[in-house]
């Protein structure tokens, strides 16, 4: 792995929330793969000491995975162990403030506390957690317990294993291998495609699946654990409690769908208009409220739900107002969307209304289905219809935006125009293209051409001549999404690096400023202090702020279901 | 007025009679005829001095001179229809009249300030083909009677754009507006108003989404981004202001005082032309950055 831009961000997220030696450590492993530590002493230059506590600290944290060689061969001899970076940990640090936010959001600021307090570090067991927050109070204890409870029950918090630490492309590869040789004739690449996520399953189910980190309470005095009663599930949440070995990490993916929710939900209302937004909220909050939910990054539809249960999560108003008098029978926020026939219809039949456009069901051809939010909607009677929400369908959608909205900026609304001509693989030569977007000849070469250097568009020469001369053939032009979608992300990978970059040198150049002797003086007015304290606050607000925006970028292209994914990054 | 002319002659007009409103080519003419070009030039010359022949310039193929009869008016194809004027593609008559259509289209999709939608019930509110053209002909914006043709190829650009969707229509409504002959209408198609904001990834806020030099810039280069130029201006706005930063390379005599030294950066900026030139100044202050904070500090001191 070469500088390529996705490392450059690893060495300069593992900069900032680890300092200088523990990111010169990640280059060195980056760069060169798994290492052995008397390796990665020499590559750094570091003392041993200053190394072996380095990595403990990034094995706590989980972004460096270690392995023991098993094998004969190789570079070290049995029983030496290997370490390897996590890429996903590391880029998923920076979002840790938003996770946060969700989780206060979700549960309340004691789940806030719980997460930050996780995220400091790395991983924790239920009373540590309780220690470092210093909650004393046995009420503010019991209160906490029962928070953790149910971050871990709804997956915010996973446990965390031996497993975990290790690297999942050494058994994806050999049970890859040992699946091929099962296979009797050459694999085609469909074939060899469905054995990848096979497998790829497979390693997910037997990570996850290693504990669940709850135990049953032992109530009986004789130490016996009470039996459940048979086909009654009486006060589960008494049976079963945090296990307090357990060490525990943050759930990533589930705070990622969060904030593919919200995502959705914009989309919606900026396609249409704010009340469709809510409708789409409700549906999403009825999907997730089905009991034993797990609502996954990769799931391509929502669980389904009935028109009913949607309507239960609407804002407030829209059911209550069926007791009211009929002239306004929903809430204002649902009917201001619609243009409905007639206002004194139920409640339910204007949300079927809402469902109809969402799922796009006036518009069956296939142009009008990749524009759907929601799945088909027949509409049946006495709202028994389901719905799913299509998180396929939304992604694909969101990527092309994306695309579309940074080329639009960067080379011009021409640029943007070629681009939707041959989305999705179309090939047209220069003249056809520019005949259709009804564009002059050189502005459209032009751009064809800027698109090209970057990334985006390819040409296919189809020659007329038998000598393949490139003056006598055609140049079809054509763009793969999927070429489009890594272009964007490695530079999206880079600017967040340089911002990253940027803010250090201006954190230097600042904490050197207030060290001056001048400005230590000077520094003794508030108002100079604060004025160089807010200017400080300001520039890291806005790079953060830039830093988080270019992340939902890179959440759009790459984690969404079918996006670019990470390679040989494994987010597994 | 045919006799007076001479044989080949004759025969290089009966050539460009045949070739009807499409007119024909000099280099086909020589294949067909097999005759030297010079002869051809001079029969052609003697029959333009006549006033029998024209020639007429192709908007496809702009280099090729295309001669037809002096009576006759060039086919559509050859001028390109009403996009062109002059055989140059008019682009402020097609932007004017992709936003007036686009406008109709929007009004007719959302209805009142809180962008109401029609149910999908209610398809047959949003306009057709049909009606998108007789807005485009009542509304006054040009004389020249566009066809369905124009206004579908209209239509297409606003959805490769992204704005419009077109669904598939009703049928009924359509066909009793319908005015033009059955054949030719397969389906009215009604279009609907997308209102697709683009979806910023949030790059281009940032010096980096635009910069021009990105791909060449690296954490230890001449190009970096502890000393970028566009950085400068991004993050410290109030500094310029107080004439305190010196964007590097640029030299310390650009302090001139607040509003000249923002204004003095971007016109320097933009006087640089070429990108060679922004590199290099960059380059003459590599490891600098530190410094002429320093060099800033003794400045500010004995203000």
């Amino acid at each position: 792995m070469a500088d390529n831009p996705t490392t450059r961000l690893c060495v300069q997220i593992i900069r900032t929330f680890f300092g200088e030696a523990c990111s010169e450590i990640g280059r060195v492993l980056l760069s060169h793969g798994r290492l052995l530590l008397p390796k990665i002493v020499r590559l750094t230059g570091l003392k041993p000491r200053t190394v072996r506590a380095c990595l403990i600290v990034l094995i706590q944290h989980n972004v460096v995975w270690f392995a023991e060689n098993e094998a004969e061969d190789g570079d070290g001899s049995r029983g030496d162990t290997f370490y390897e970076v996590n890429v996903e940990e590391v880029c998923m640090r920076l979002r840790f403030g938003r996770f946060v936010e969700i989780a206060g959001e979700a549960f309340g600021d004691e789940a806030s506390g719980i997460i930050k307090c996780i995220l400091d570090h790395g991983k924790l067991r239920l009373p540590a957690l309780i220690d470092l927050l210093q909650v004393t109070d046995a009420k503010k204890k019991n209160s906490h317990r029962s928070t953790f409870h149910a971050l871990v029950n709804s997956h915010y918090l996973t446990p965390t294993s031996r497993l975990l630490h290790t690297s999942p492309k050494d058994k994806l590869i050999a049970w890859e291998e040992a699946e091929k040789r099962k296979l009797k004739e050459i694999p085609s690449a469909k074939i060899l495609k469905s054995l990848r996520e096979e497998v790829e399953d497979k390693l997910r189910r037997e990570r996850e699946g290693q504990t669940t980190g709850l135990k049953r309470k032992a109530t009986t005095t004789s130490g016996r654990p009470r039996k459940r009663a048979r086909g009654r599930d009486r006060e589960e949440e008494d049976e079963e409690v945090v296990d307090d070995d357990v060490w525990f990490r943050v759930n990533y993916e589930r705070f990622n769908v969060h904030l593919r929710d919200s995502l959705v939900v914009h989309g919606a209302g900026e396609r249409y208009n704010p009340s469709f937004g809510l409708v789409i909220r409700a549906l999403l909050e009825a999907a997730d409220s089905v009991p034993k939910a797990y609502p996954r990054l990769s799931d391509v539809r929502s669980n389904p739900v009935s028109t009913h249960t949607v309507s239960t999560f609407l804002p407030a108003g829209s059911g209550s107002s069926n007791h009211h008098s009929n002239s306004n029978s929903h809430s204002p926020a649902l009917s201001a969307g619609l243009k409905l026939p007639s206002s004194s219809t139920a409640p339910t039949s204007a949300l079927k209304q809402y469902l109809l456009v969402l799922s796009a069901s006036d518009n069956p051809s296939p142009a009008g289905q990749a524009g759907a939010f929601v799945s088909r909607f027949a509409g049946g009677g006495g709202g028994e219809g389901k719905v799913q929400v299509e998180f396929e369908t939304i992604a694909e959608r969101m990527r092309r935006r994306v695309v579309e909205g940074y080329v639009r900026e960067r080379w011009g609304d021409g640029a943007g125009r070629v681009l939707g001509i041959l989305w999705g693989g179309t090939m047209m030569d220069e003249r056809q293209i520019a005949k259709v977007a009804l564009m002059q000849a050189a502005v459209v070469r032009s751009a064809l051409t800027s698109l090209q250097t970057a990334g985006f568009l390819s040409l296919q020469q189809v020659p007329k001549t038998p000598q393949r001369e490139p003056a006598r053939s055609f140049f079809l032009w054509f763009c793969s999404p999927q070429a489009c979608y890594t272009a964007l992300l490695s530079t999206l990978y880079g600017t967040i690096a340089n911002l990253l970059e940027r803010l250090e040198r201006e954190e230097d150049v600042a904490t050197r400023e207030v060290a001056r002797p001048w400005n230590v003086a000077r520094a003794e007015r508030s108002a100079e202090r604060e004025g160089i304290r807010t200017e400080r606050e300001r520039k890291r607000d806005r790079v953060w702020g830039a830093v988080g925006r270019a992340d939902g970028g890179v959440l759009v292209l790459r984690d969404l279901v079918s996006g670019v994914g990470w390679g040989t990054g494994l987010a597994i | 007025r045919l006799g007076a002319l001479a044989s080949d002659e004759a025969m290089v007009y009966t050539h460009i009679q045949n070739a009807g409103n499409e007119g024909i080519w000099t280099k086909s003419l020589k294949a067909k005829l097999n005759m030297h070009a010079t002869v051809i030039n001079r029969c052609l010359k003697q029959l333009e001095q006549r006033q029998l022949v024209k020639s007429v310039k192709n908007v496809k193929y702009p280099t090729r001179k295309t001669y037809m009869l002096f009576n006759l008016k060039p086919s559509v194809e050859l001028t390109g229809g009403p996009w062109f004027n002059d055989n140059e593609l008019d682009v402020g008559f097609i932007e004017g009249l992709l936003q007036a259509v686009y406008t109709f289209i929007e009004k007719k999709t959302f209805i009142g300030d809180n962008y109401q939608v029609w149910p999908t019930s209610r398809t047959d509110k949003y306009p057709t083909l049909s009606d998108i053209r007789r807005f485009v002909h009542t509304s006054g914006l040009t004389e020249v009677k566009l066809e369905e043709e124009h206004v579908k190829s209209l239509l297409d650009v606003l959805v490769y754009d992204g704005q419009v969707e077109s669904l598939p229509g009703s049928g009924m409504g359509g066909w009793e507006e319908d005015e033009e002959s059955e054949e030719e209408r397969e389906r009215s198609r009604e279009r609907r108003k997308k209102r697709k904001r683009t979806y910023s990834s949030g790059l281009t806020e940032v010096p980096c989404g635009v910069c021009e030099v990105f791909d060449f810039c690296a954490p230890k280069g001449p190009v970096n981004a502890r000393d970028c130029n566009y950085y400068d201006d991004w993050l410290l706005p109030e500094k310029t202001a107080r004439g305190r930063v010196n964007p590097a390379g640029k030299g310390v005599k650009r302090r001139e005082g607040a509003e000249d030294a923002a204004e003095g950066e971007e016109t320097v900026e933009e006087g640089e032309g070429t990108w060679d030139e922004a590199g290099e100044g960059e380059e003459g202050d590599e490891g600098g950055g530190m410094e002429i904070g320093y060099e800033e500090e003794t400045f500010e001191e004995y203000d």
